[in-house]
């Protein structure tokens, strides 16, 4: 599993650009004869594993946060905007990528730089190393979308890389995909676009879907480093069962169905309050009258950098633990 | 049919933070023991729906929110409980107050205050966030891990408190003293005529993430929406509050403006004091979701005053909470629903 | 003319009437069906020409950015809030409407020669008052009511190509859909006038709930960026260089396939038109193009200086190309 995360990782799929991500996704799935290959309006791409049983819907989302060119200036260096959370402190003097193949450094505005403040980054530029502003414009464009280089690194249980947000949760959605288990369960395997600037790839694909139950996947930060906020998710122990986040206050029975099948079958597991950030979860949860979601988190350090931090081993229980929660008979607990 | 003191009293002694709503659906069926032609559900997403089938075809519903701002556990520190807020729970009164934790037992304990004798100097000018503060549940860590986990809720203890001049003090006032209001419109349409289907929604997660408001008035798809909340009351320090005794009507982009005019008319000829809120933006309340819902629902707002809100000692007069029964059970008797709907130009 | 009427006529966020009457009646004669939905938002309908045509939604919102009278001092002052996004360093010293009367009021702040350590402070909303000449509560309440809506005054004028104004954004986007409904096109067209877009882009969100659309053009009023910069950065959209066509703004990114039409329709027809910044700004087509299932939307718009403030500028000619390309595009959308 480690080599599908290195792939899916490396791809420059930031929101809007998340064709590669689907080309990479379509690929891996040829010739599962059980699955039914759907895409919508925004570019989401719906898997569905055919069933009797309830509908069940699992998210996750392709796109990775990045930038976009706005301007282009008399001397070849170019102005950006960012496309989802990408933080002054996350890129200064990084190399970042464009969807083109073109790669750059950014700088930054240093005239009246003193180290206590980080240049916001309508004061940073990319540097494509251009002659001028007519060699850049051979090479990019206004509207050119772009993300961090990718950089994986093995460090053994753990590996270290850019966007595990989320393709980590794309990774184990794939893996239950191709995972060919009996359930008599409507799966349906979403990998959502566009949720790192507004949830909006979770809010067209839940409306065509309309589950009964759902699971967002994604990660979540962690309070095991050092002099940091209270959090009680580690590194290692297993996948977090989230019980509230800054967009989501999931519904106790969900939290209790989900603490039981764990338990059942002996499946580490951590519960998990988040402040700070949300899920396609949340948006899913309000469609049409309401969905019972809850949200399978991969416990991630360094969240939103070129280098988070996550451990194979949640994310092999994480497979493990949503597979055993696609099985049950959710009737039986009264959905 | 309980009379409006004791809804008030049931409604705000029960338990409900938001995502563990259900906890006060007992305590609503108590209240409507008894009474025909009414129905009291429970949907998945933790909103409470009580339905009164009535003589016109139409629909009216009434949203207000059932959840309370309270306190989560997260993380068994030691011999003390570490915690952080859901709902917007001001960290200055949480100091020296009592609580009850919901774990796997229930059990009562204190978010522990240093007292001045052991504080260093200029301590008590220091400003306590939550990460500073704990509870105290005189347990040892052995069996804090037994019967507590991470998500557990804690609520502040507040008991209801009759005051003088018809004043009350409990907590979660907001919005409970709005549910008890609307509910109240049972006990004074028993003489009105000419009833519409009524929908009394308490919603869940209105104080984080208004998941009730925006599903129960997509499944329940009312002709007209009344949205009650509450608002501030004039105290010191809130010269911009109403008065305790009057009405809060909203005016914004959240309100029909031709049924405000209406419902604005019926106050004025029952003698019921109201006080205009303008509210152009984010009104902060459920109408905000309700009035966008499907094809848009023509929706009003309608405010209690209290005070202290968003503390455990909120006070309000209940005077005032009848005065909203009172108008609202006139507008459903009343209401011509023709003229608050679709125009068909051509 | 009618650009004129549009740009004057009293519509704030959440009080649209006396635009949404004048709209209805300036379009009834041109449509086959219209109606008024429960949020307010104008919808119209024209059956197109072509028996396998597409669905497409025109919209436009207009509502107007403006304020609402909050309280009455006891001295007759006024104290209000903004409806909609506005600088509050451009409110001071403007003349302001109020109410179904129109009331006059001034926007005051105390003079300079008394404002010493505060000089140097931007006011905010709290510290301003509308005057509208009354000395006692009791007074003003004869006038004025706590939850009247208020606009800038402005007298709209046209110097050649140049158009001055207020409300740019959007009557520019509405004058729009009022000219293109004249005609009949290949496909079935709905033309929607939203309310509220300011305060949230809330109309567009319940009207577009009940309308079939395959496609949706969104026609706005955006803000031009070519005053004078400190430094070298982007000083596009320009006012004289076309329609602006939306790459991505906050609230949506374009549909590619129809970006891409749009362009080369623009370049067959020789329509002069020009980008916007990416990620500057939300429009009704953040609500739209995820509304349901999904929508395939764009969004055009005419360049407008200084736009939410008292005062705009616009270029009739880029007015004129956002008509173009919107009305070439209506008869290409397969």
């Amino acid at each position: 599993m480690k080599n599908l995360v290195k792939d899916l990782t490396s791809i420059i799929g930031p929101s809007s650009y998340e064709e590669p991500v689907v080309d990479y996704i379509e690929k891996s799935l040829k010739g599962k004869k059980n699955l039914e290959i759907k895409k919508d309006a925004l570019g989401n791409l719906i898997v569905r594993k055919k069933g009797n049983g309830k509908k069940i819907m699992v998210a996750a989302h392709m796109d990775e946060i990045g930038f976009i060119v706005k301007h282009i200036d008399k001397n070849g260096f170019i102005r950006f905007a960012v496309v989802g959370g990408l933080f002054p402190h996350n890129i200064i003097e990084n190399h970042v990528v464009f969807v083109n193949g073109v790669e750059g450094v950014i700088g930054y505005e240093n005239k009246n730089f003193n180290w206590q403040n980080i240049p916001k980054t309508d004061e940073m530029f990319i540097d494509i190393g251009a002659k001028d502003k007519k060699d850049a414009e051979k090479k990019v464009n206004i509207g050119l979308l772009g993300a961090m280089k990718p950089t994986f690194v093995d460090l053994g249980k753990r590996i270290s890389t850019k966007s595990l947000d989320d393709r980590i949760g794309c990774a184990i959605l794939l893996q239950l995909a191709l995972d060919d288990f009996q359930t008599d369960n409507d799966i349906y395997y979403v990998f959502t676009t566009q949720e790192e600037v507004g949830l909006r790839g979770a809010k067209t694909s839940a409306f065509s879907v309309s589950p009964d139950f759902a699971i967002a996947v994604d990660v979540t930060g962690t309070g095991d480093t050092p002099e940091t906020h209270i959090m009680e998710v580690k590194l290692g122990e297993g996948p977090a069962i989230k019980v509230l986040d800054s967009g989501m206050v999931v519904r106790k029975p969900v939290i209790d169905f989900m603490v039981d099948v764990a338990k059942k079958n002996r499946i580490p597991y951590q519960l998990e309050i988040l402040k700070g950030g949300t899920t396609d979860g949340m948006m899913i949860q309000t469609n049409k009258e309401g969905v019972l979601t809850g949200v399978v988190s991969v416990p991630t350090r360094y969240i939103h950098s070129q280098a988070e931090m996550c451990d194979m081993d949640d994310v092999e229980n994480s497979v493990k633990l949503i597979k055993e929660i696609l099985k049950m008979d959710l009737s039986k607990r009264g959905f | 049919m309980k009379e409006l003191k004791e809804i008030l009293k049931i409604l705000t002694e029960s338990i409900g933070p938001s995502g563990m709503e259900e906890k006060s659906f007992e305590s609503v069926k108590k209240i409507l023991e008894g009474e025909e032609n009414i129905t009291i559900s429970l949907d998945k997403m933790g909103n409470i729906i009580i339905f009164r089938k009535g003589d016109r075809k139409e629909k009216i519903a009434f949203f207000t929110h059932n959840d309370e701002i309270g306190l989560i556990v997260t993380k068994i520190d030691g011999d003390y409980l570490r915690f952080t807020s859901v709902g917007g729970y001001d960290e200055k009164v949480l100091l020296g107050q009592e609580v009850t934790v919901y774990g796997e037992k229930v059990v009562s304990g204190i978010i522990g205050a240093t007292p001045p004798h052991l504080q260093k100097a200029g301590e008590s000018d220091k400003l306590l966030k939550y990460e500073d503060l704990y509870v105290d549940l005189a347990m040892k860590n052995k069996e804090l891990e037994k019967y507590f986990k991470i998500g557990d809720r804690i609520i502040l203890k507040s008991e209801f408190t009759e005051l003088k001049n018809d004043f009350v003090c409990c907590k979660s006032i907001d919005n409970r003293g709005s549910a008890a209001a609307i509910i109240n419109i049972l006990n004074h349409i028993k003489n009105l005529k000419n009833i519409p289907d009524l929908y009394f929604v308490l919603n869940a997660q209105e104080e984080t993430t208004m998941v009730g408001s925006l599903t129960s008035c997509y499944s329940i798809n009312p002709d007209i929406a009344v949205v009650v909340d509450v608002t501030f009351a004039k105290q010191p320090g809130v010269e911009s509050g109403i008065s305790y005794d009057s009405i809060g009507i909203g005016r914004g982009s959240h309100i029909c403006s031709d049924l405000y005019d209406y419902i604005t008319e019926i106050a004025k000829r029952e003698n019921i004091k109201y006080e205009i809120e303008a509210v152009p933006q984010h009104s902060g309340t459920d109408a905000y979701a309700v009035q966008t819902a499907r094809g848009g629902i023509k929706t009003i707002l309608l405010s209690l005053p209290i005070k202290n809100m968003h503390s455990p000692r909120e006070i309000v007069n209940v005077k005032t909470i009848d005065k909203i029964s009172k108008l609202l059970s006139l507008f459903v008797s009343e209401v011509e629903f023709e003229k608050y709907g679709e125009k068909i130009i051509k | 003319m009618i650009l004129k009427n549009l740009s004057e006529i009293f519509g704030p966020s959440g009080n649209e009437c006396e635009i949404r009457d004048f709209i209805v009646e300036t379009i009834k004669d041109h449509v086959d069906s219209l109606k008024i939905d429960k949020m307010g938002n104008i919808i119209a309908f024209k059956k197109g020409k072509n028996k396998n045509s597409k669905k497409v939604l025109l919209g436009a919102h207009m509502d107007e950015v403006g304020f609402m009278i909050k309280s009455i001092e006891e001295n007759g002052m006024l104290r209000f809030l903004p409806a909609g996004s506005i600088d509050k360093r451009v409110v001071i010293g403007k003349n302001v409407l109020i109410g179904k009367e129109k009331v006059k009021g001034v926007i005051c702040y105390k003079p300079i020669h008394l404002q010493r350590k505060d000089y140097n402070n931007i006011p905010d909303f709290d510290s301003l008052v509308i005057d509208i000449g009354s000395t006692e509560k009791k007074d003003a309440e004869k006038y004025v009511s706590v939850g009247d809506y208020a606009v800038f005054d402005t007298k709209f004028e046209k110097k050649g190509n140049i158009i001055k104004g207020k409300s740019f954004d959007d009557r520019l986007g509405c004058a729009a859909i009022i000219e293109i409904l004249k005609e009949r096109y290949e496909n079935d067209l709905f033309g929607a006038f939203f309310v509220q877009e300011e305060v949230g882009l809330r109309g567009s969100k319940a009207a577009v709930f009940n309308i079939p659309a395959d496609y949706a053009i969104v026609l706005e009023g955006t803000s031009a960026a070519d005053m004078p910069h400190s430094k070298d950065e982007p000083d596009y959209p320009k006012m004289g260089d076309g329609v602006v066509i939306t790459i991505s703004d906050r609230s949506f990114f374009v549909h590619k396939d129809l970006f891409n039409e749009t362009v080369s329709c623009a370049k067959e027809n020789k329509i002069k038109y020009q980008f916007k910044q990416p990620m500057v700004g939300g429009t009704d087509g953040g609500e739209i193009h995820k509304s349901k299932e999904g929508v395939k939307t764009i969004v055009f718009a005419v360049p407008s200086r200084y736009i939410h403030s008292p005062v705009s500028y616009a270029d009739l000619r880029d007015y004129r190309s956002m008509v173009d390309l919107t009305k070439k595009l209506l008869n290409k959308l397969k």
